[in-house]
This record gives structure tokens, C-alpha cells and sequence, in this order.
């Protein structure tokens, strides 16, 4: 993923915000990247736009040397699709559908993954993150540890190349933390490359590369 | 697919499809409770018919006429009728005349005199005057006419009124309601209180459902929103959106159309 002079600025009726200025970097497959910064810095305006969800910024955005700046909702929604897992601070998991479910709801869409193949992939993503035995349980019946493990484990369902994580441990103990964070670790060993929104001084131990952002900006 | 899966199994989903059967019951009840009046009203005004005479020749036509025949006025109250099940040359006459069965008689309708066989009797009713011929014989009598006399027997005599209403509407002629009065009860006003608290239900219906769809695409917001994340298009969203509301209404619709089936099938005599 490259990125070059994104700016984004939002408008309000009194005043500009200037979300995102200047900001020009490469993300890397294999790698664990921590963007940190305080409230406000633009941490998660920056991983919006890395995650194709925010189109109204200037600048240059290149996924595999495609621009996708310019691209439709459609060819972005097949991007996110393809190459981009998302995981959340409150796990956004759909509380009316099991695990296995959950994990399978990307893959409806992904015509690459036969119908009959589903839900054994689905079973084998939740057995990799160590909940075999939880994988008909509905949400409520997991801790916030086992959910975002299944989010993790949803995230990887279309086996992207891009792991995208906002906040990842924000609602977990320390225990609960570490294990997300070995997760995503050993994600990169495995070739993917994760960009993970923290304010948890915990990810410094895991992160290849650190990038702290102050008024919109990278600081160096 | 699993969307629909997840919405099913949503506990607001299943009071929606509660609270619509419940109003679909209601007007259910109230239709079937319709009928049975309509159907005493029927036994009320059994005999009776409407004539109406017009210049046209068509075929007419409307889903509350049980069946129509052409005729031809003889006087005040009797009529010759055709009937189209009889053959060529036939005639069906009242008990009154039964001496003439099997023999020919002539018919004379005005200048014109057709010799007809008279094949058997119809019992005499209260209103009903006169005699049954054939279509080729109603043509012969008929021929140089310029007007034609229809007679209508109506599915639900409850709408007598509002049927002639329109027929005179529609040709500009006076129509002639023949109805059998007897000491039977009348349930007009009944059936009007049932058909108005009918159509307060329908759109009560109309205006629930309208605001379940509402409620449905903000509850559904925030899943929406996952699936954006998740790599579906914003097309594809709305997709699952409108199959979420057409799955409502199949279910609501499956439900009712099974107790229709029970109720119907029912060995209530």
C-alpha cells in the first residue's frame, strides 16, 4: 500500500478540519505497522483511507500499484473484499449468527469460494485461533477475547493481504490483549501485512514499525 | 443466505411478522363474518333480478353479475329469455302451461309469429314471468331490434344498489330491480359496518407495514455498515434490504394462506 500526500479535510459549517496532511507512506507486506497518536490526530481518517471506505481526500493512493483513488464504490467494495480484513475495538460481530457464521459472512460474496467450501473454511479459520469448541456460540456467549479472535478470524476469511485493525485490544484485559496481539503477529511471519490503530504502549513489543501521527501529520 | 438467516432470527423480526398476521387475522375474521352475511342476504333476495334494456349489443360484463341473459319484454313483468343450453328450436315454459310440453306452439313477438317445441315445464317463481327459448329463436324474435333486454342475477345481492347504480351510470337508462321481499331479516347494514371496519384494517395494515419498513432500514443500519466493511457494495446492501422486506411479507402472507387453507377445508357444515 502506498500512499503520497494525502490530505483530507472536513468541512464544518464554521471551520476546516484538517484531518490528514502531507502524509506519504509505504506499507509493506510481512510487516506489523502501529500508528499511534493522541485523540484527534487523524488515526482513524488515515486507516478509513487505507481501508477504501474514505473517497473524498487529495492525494495518491496506490494498492499494488493500482491508483485506487479514482475507483467506483463497486471496484472498491471488490477490493475490500479481496484484499483488506477488518478487525474492530468492539469486535462487530453479528450478535444473531453463530461463530462459524460470522466468519462465513465474507465469503458470500467471494465467488473464488465454492458454497460446499465455506463453512469447512470458516471451521478451519475459528480452529486456527484455538476456539474450536466455541465455534456454534453466538457472541454473547464468548468473552470479548474469544470475539475478537473470531473477528480476527472473520477478517481472514478471503485470506487478504492487508490486515487493517482499529483499536484491536481497546476492550480487552492484558491476557486477552497479548493473544490478539501474537495473532497478528504471526500474521505478518505468514506474508500479510497488518496496520494496527493502538494506544496501547503493548504494541510497541510487536510492531516492525511505528508511526505516530500529531495534527494530521507523521512525526518523524 | 445468511443475512436473511440473521434477520429471522432477530427478535424484532418475529413481532413484526406477529403484528401483521394479527391485522391479517382481524380482516380475515372480518371477511369470513362478510361472506356469511352476504350469503343470508343472497338467501334473502333468492328470485330476484334486474333488467336493463339498451341500444348496444355487447357482452357485458362485471364480477359482481353471476350470469346474464338477453330477453325480450313481453309486459310489465314477463319476459321470453334466452337461454343458451337449449336447442335450436326449444322452448321451456312455466308449470302453468305444462299441457303444452311436447307439442309445437307458436310464439308471437309482436308482427312476428316463430313456431317452437315445447320440451318441459321450470317451476314458477315469485318474480320470474314467462318463457325460455333458444338463441336461434331469441335471434328470429329479436331480428330488427334495435334495443336489447338484459336480465342479471347478481353474486351478492347485498350490492344491488351499488350495481344498478353503475349500470345506469355507464348506459343512461333506468334499470328494473325485481326484488324478492319477504320477512327475512336484512343484514345490509351489518355488512356495511363490516366493509367499513375492513378497509380501516387494510390501511391500518398499509401504515404498520410502512413503518416496519422504516424500522427495518434503521435497525439494519448499523449490520449494514459491517457488510460495508466487509466488501459489499452499497447495490449489493440494498439488495439484502429489499429481500428482508419481501421475506417479511412471504411469511406473513404463507402464514395466513395456511390458516385460510385449515379454515376453508374445515368440515363445518
Amino acid at each position: 500500500m502506498n500512499i503520497e500526500n494525502i490530505e483530507k479535510i472536513y468541512q464544518t459549517t464554521k471551520e476546516k478540519v484538517v484531518a490528514l496532511s502531507e502524509v506519504t507512506y509505504e506499507f509493506k507486506k510481512g510487516k506489523f505497522y502501529a500508528i499511534m497518536g493522541h485523540s484527534g490526530s487523524g488515526k482513524s481518517t488515515l486507516l478509513s483511507i487505507l481501508g477504501c471506505l474514505e473517497t473524498n481526500y487529495t492525494g495518491s493512493y496506490k494498492i499494488e500499484g493500482k491508483d485506487v483513488s479514482k475507483l467506483n464504490d463497486e471496484e472498491l467494495s471488490k477490493i475490500r473484499m479481496k484484499k483488506i480484513g477488518f478487525v474492530f475495538q468492539d469486535y462487530f460481530l453479528d450478535e444473531h449468527l453463530k461463530a462459524y457464521e460470522n466468519v462465513m459472512l465474507p465469503m458470500l460474496i467471494n465467488s473464488e469460494i465454492k458454497k460446499e467450501e465455506r463453512q469447512e473454511k470458516a471451521m478451519n479459520l475459528i480452529k486456527k485461533m484455538g476456539l474450536e469448541e466455541r465455534m456454534n456460540h453466538y457472541p454473547k456467549a464468548l468473552s470479548g477475547g474469544e470475539q475478537q479472535r473470531i473477528c480476527l478470524a472473520r477478517a481472514l476469511a478471503n485470506n487478504p493481504d492487508y490486515i487493517l485493525a482499529d483499536e484491536p485490544t481497546g476492550n480487552l484485559d492484558e491476557v486477552n490483549e497479548e493473544k490478539v496481539f501474537t495473532e497478528l503477529k504471526k500474521l505478518c511471519k505468514e506474508g500479510k501485512c497488518v496496520i494496527a490503530v493502538s494506544h496501547s504502549n503493548e504494541i510497541k513489543k510487536y510492531a516492525d514499525e511505528i508511526i505516530t501521527l500529531k495534527g494530521g501529520k507523521i512525526v518523524k | 443466505m445468511l443475512t436473511i438467516k440473521s434477520f429471522l432470527r432477530k427478535k424484532t423480526t418475529k413481532i413484526y411478522i406477529v403484528i401483521l398476521c394479527s391485522i391479517m387475522s382481524a380482516l380475515f375474521i372480518l371477511w369470513v363474518s362478510q361472506k356469511h352475511y352476504m350469503n343470508l342476504v343472497n338467501e334473502k333476495y333468492a328470485g330476484s333480478f334486474i333488467a336493463l334494456t339498451i341500444e348496444q349489443n355487447e357482452e357485458l360484463k362485471d364480477q359482481n353479475i353471476l350470469d346474464i341473459h338477453r330477453a325480450i319484454l313481453i309486459s310489465q313483468d314477463t319476459y321470453i329469455v334466452e337461454d343458451s343450453n337449449l336447442c335450436d328450436h326449444c322452448i321451456v315454459v312455466s308449470e302453468e302451461m305444462a299441457e303444452y310440453v311436447n307439442q309445437t306452439i307458436p310464439l308471437k313477438v309482436g308482427d312476428k309469429t316463430i313456431n317452437a317445441d315445447v320440451i318441459k315445464t321450470y317451476k314458477k317463481q315469485k318474480l320470474f314471468n314467462g318463457i325460455l327459448i333458444s338463441s336461434k329463436l331469441y335471434q328470429e324474435l329479436n331480428e330488427g331490434t334495435k334495443e336489447n333486454t338484459y336480465l342479471f342475477n347478481l353474486k351478492y345481492w347485498s350490492k344491488w344498489q351499488q350495481i344498478t347504480k353503475k349500470l345506469e351510470n355507464k348506459y343512461h337508462k333506468e334499470t328494473m330491480v325485481y326484488l324478492n321481499q319477504n320477512n327475512q331479516p336484512s343484514y345490509e347494514d351489518k355488512i356495511k359496518i363490516i366493509t367499513t371496519f375492513m378497509n380501516c384494517l387494510i390501511a391500518l395494515w398499509v401504515l404498520v407495514f410502512a413503518v416496519i419498513l422504516v424500522n427495518i432500514a434503521s435497525d439494519e443500519k448499523k449490520i449494514h455498515k459491517l457488510y460495508t466493511y466487509l466488501g459489499y457494495s452499497k447495490r449489493k446492501i440494498k439488495q439484502i434490504l429489499i429481500a428482508k422486506y419481501m421475506i417479511l411479507l412471504i411469511i406473513a402472507a404463507t402464514i395466513m394462506g395456511i390458516i385460510y387453507f385449515i379454515i376453508n377445508n374445515l368440515p363445518i357444515k
